[in-house]
This record gives C-alpha cells, structure tokens and sequence, in this order.
C-alpha cells in the first residue's frame, strides 16, 4: 500500500513543473495532474531527530506560534546557501510568509517573517507535509539566511495548535517527541524551549 | 503465517504454552520491515561511480568512502566504485552550507521507476546542525544511509529494542550499540529491490 502511495505521488508533479522557479503560483495551485512516464523530482533529506521538546528547543534560535500567510516566492536552495560548487542550485524552494502571534524562545522577530520550505510543487519530499495556510502551528527555527528562516529538523520543527490547545506534531520520527506533543499545551511551551 | 498458527495449536496441545512461544520465536522468519522509495538504478548488480567532488571537506570524503565500503563489504546486489576518468558518474557527493538544517540529502530525478541519467546526488551540509561534530562513527552511519537512499531505500522507524536498520533516521543508529552497519533489514531491502 505504501508503495502505491509512493506510486502516485510519483506521478502528481510533472516535469513542466520543474520549470516554474521564481514564478509565484496561485496560493491554491495543486500539483499538475498526473502524466504517464512523467519525469519526477524527488529527495530523501535527513534532519536531525529530536527526542524532546525541550532537545528541539536548544536546537532553535527562534521558537514561534502563528499561521503560514501566503507563498512569499519559489526558489532554489542556491539562494540561500554558502559554499559548495557556485553551480550547484540545489533542489527547489519556497519561501513563506508566516504571522507571528506569540514568541516563546530567541531575540524578537517582527510580526511577520519568512520561512523556508522544499517546495513541495517541485519536488516530492516522502517526510514532508504541504503548509497548510491559516493553521495554527508552533516553529521551531534553526538558522536564518537572507532573512528567511529554516525549520530545526525539517516538518518535525512544526507543531500543530489544536482546538484545544494541545500540540500535534507533523512527523515526529521520535515516537517519544509526538508523545511529549500531545500531553503539552501552547501555553507550556515557553517554559520548556527556554531550558538550557 | 497460517502454518505457524497450526504449528502453535499442535504446540500448545502437547507441550504447554511456555513451550510454544520459544517454538514460534524459532520457526518465525526474519521480519522484513524495509520500505521503498520507488525508483533504482538500472541492471540487476549495478556497478555504480561515486564522485566526491572537490567542496567536500576531509570528515566527509572520508565518510563517504567509509560508507560505501560498508555496503560493498556485505552481500548485496552492486558494487560502489570510487569514480575515474572515464566513468560514469552515478553517484555525486557535494558538499556546502545550506540554510536548511537537514545532516545530508539524497536527491535524483526519476522516471518509470529508474534514476534519470542512473544517477543520484547526496549532498552534505556543514556545520551539522544536529551537532554531530566530528563524530566519525556517525558521519560515516549517515554515509551508508545515504547510499541506502541511492540504492532505492526510504526512511524506517525503529526503536534501539527494535528492527536495526541504517534507513532510520537521526542518532539511534550510532547510539544503540548495534555494532556495524548495514544490518539484515538493509540487506533484505537492496536485495528486494534489485
């Protein structure tokens, strides 16, 4: 079963697609309906996996609750990266714009900031979730760039705010920190990211 | 697994039900919990170039030899051959500093299940954001993960009490004390899949 999802996602980016860096699609775009034989883009990233909240927050510089706005731009990792071959663009990017409601850890950001994902339009990421715009989450945010924002250990840095106020991780790859998640409030996080 | 079931209730009838858990421990086969993620190189006992190019710092060039050593030194399907003039390049290893805080990544193109070009590219970030350092057992774990990806392999969940496997993600592949990778799970997972 697996594999047939696998399967179908391979068939739900096409290659055309590959070719809209830069170009800001309709926040509700869908992935391009499937092609047969379609070339696809595909990755396997590994992040570091966090047992704890408290372990993800000494990870993060900047811990914040909020909403995704709207896609800010597409990109290329190239823009944001130091090093490496000058001509290596990397695999593609989105860049958001995200509402900060409330900030639990790191120097003050503005109410509005930037956040970096994989741009899951162009590249099919098995790990990763697409943002969902207008959702309450919590971020926890590793490294800064330009402006933008990465994610501390990819999807598993962003933490669902149910209706009652518990947390929900997206893709804890450590059972215990989706455990952990789910008996914490909103309102403990402060106290907890902020540990040594 | 009908048979095993049969077995326990002939087992459970003679001998007791202490008896028939070491019997079903005994007769059960290897579980297979590895997963695919959907796309190979071609050929069935590949023989596949990895170029390290020239970004790529000492720790992790010498990571990356160390992790395809690893799976060339057990019985698999391919060979991983450090790249000459000539080759093919089938896997590329570069190395920078990219904003996002992934350790490495293993990216390709695929088409009808078979790697564009037959190639494959890991990609090292540095500094490790998850604070591996120079830890050389780890780097070179996160090496033979890599090569785990390029032959086709996903993500595993596990725990250090459950199935070992390289294809698990973050530090319970070098914090567990399993000794060397790949282990059998990784095994079964190239063989299934070439």
């Amino acid at each position: 079963m697996r594999n047939g999802m696998i399967m179908t996602g391979l068939t739900m980016v096409c290659a055309a697609a590959l070719a809209g860096c830069g170009q800001v699609q309709p926040e509700s775009a869908q992935p391009s309906a499937p092609q047969p034989g379609a070339t696809v883009m595909m990755a396997s990233v590994d992040y570091p996996v966090y047992s704890s909240l408290e372990e993800m927050g000494s990870r993060s510089k900047v811990v914040v609750r909020g909403s995704f706005v709207k896609l800010a731009k597409r990109d290329t990792e190239r823009s944001f990266a130091t090093g490496g071959d000058p001509n290596q663009q990397g695999l593609p990017v989105a860049v958001w714009e995200f509402e900060v409601d409330e900030q639990f850890k790191g120097p003050k950001v503005g109410s509005r900031i930037e956040v970096l994902t994989f741009d899951l339009d162009r590249i099919q990421i098995a790990d990763e979730e697409p943002v969902k715009l207008g959702a309450e989450v919590v971020l926890f945010l590793g490294r800064e760039r330009n402006g933008v924002w990465a994610r501390a250990a990819g999807d598993q840095a962003v933490l669902d705010v149910q209706s009652d106020g518990a947390l929900r991780a997206h893709r804890a790859a450590d059972p215990a920190l989706a455990q952990q998640a789910r008996k914490t409030q909103k309102a403990e996080l402060e106290t907890l990211v902020q540990a040594p | 697994m009908s048979m095993r079931r049969t077995f326990a209730v002939a087992a459970s009838a003679a001998v007791g039900a202490s008896l028939l858990l070491s019997a079903q421990v005994s007769t059960a086969p290897a579980a297979s919990a590895y997963v695919k993620h959907g796309c190979k190189y071609s050929g069935t006992n590949p023989t596949l170039y990895y170029q390290i190019g020239s970004t790529v710092g000492s720790a992790r060039r010498t990571a990356t030899n160390s992790g395809a050593g690893r799976w060339n030194a057990v019985a698999v399907p391919g060979t991983f051959t450090a790249w000459s003039s000539g080759k093919p390049v089938n896997v590329a290893i570069t190395e920078w500093s990219a904003a996002d805080t992934y350790e490495a990544v293993t990216s390709f193109s695929c088409s009808s299940g078979l790697y564009t070009s037959n190639k494959t590219t890991i990609t090292w970030n540095s500094p490790s954001p998850g604070g591996i350092g120079s830890n050389t057992t780890a780097l070179r774990m996160v090496a033979t993960h890599e090569f785990g990806h390029a032959y086709g392999l996903n993500h595993m969940s596990t725990t250090c009490n459950g199935t070992k496997t390289v294809m698990v993600q973050g530090k319970t592949k070098w914090s567990c004390s399993w000794g060397t990778e790949p282990w059998q799970d990784d095994i079964n997972g190239v063989d299934a899949i070439y």
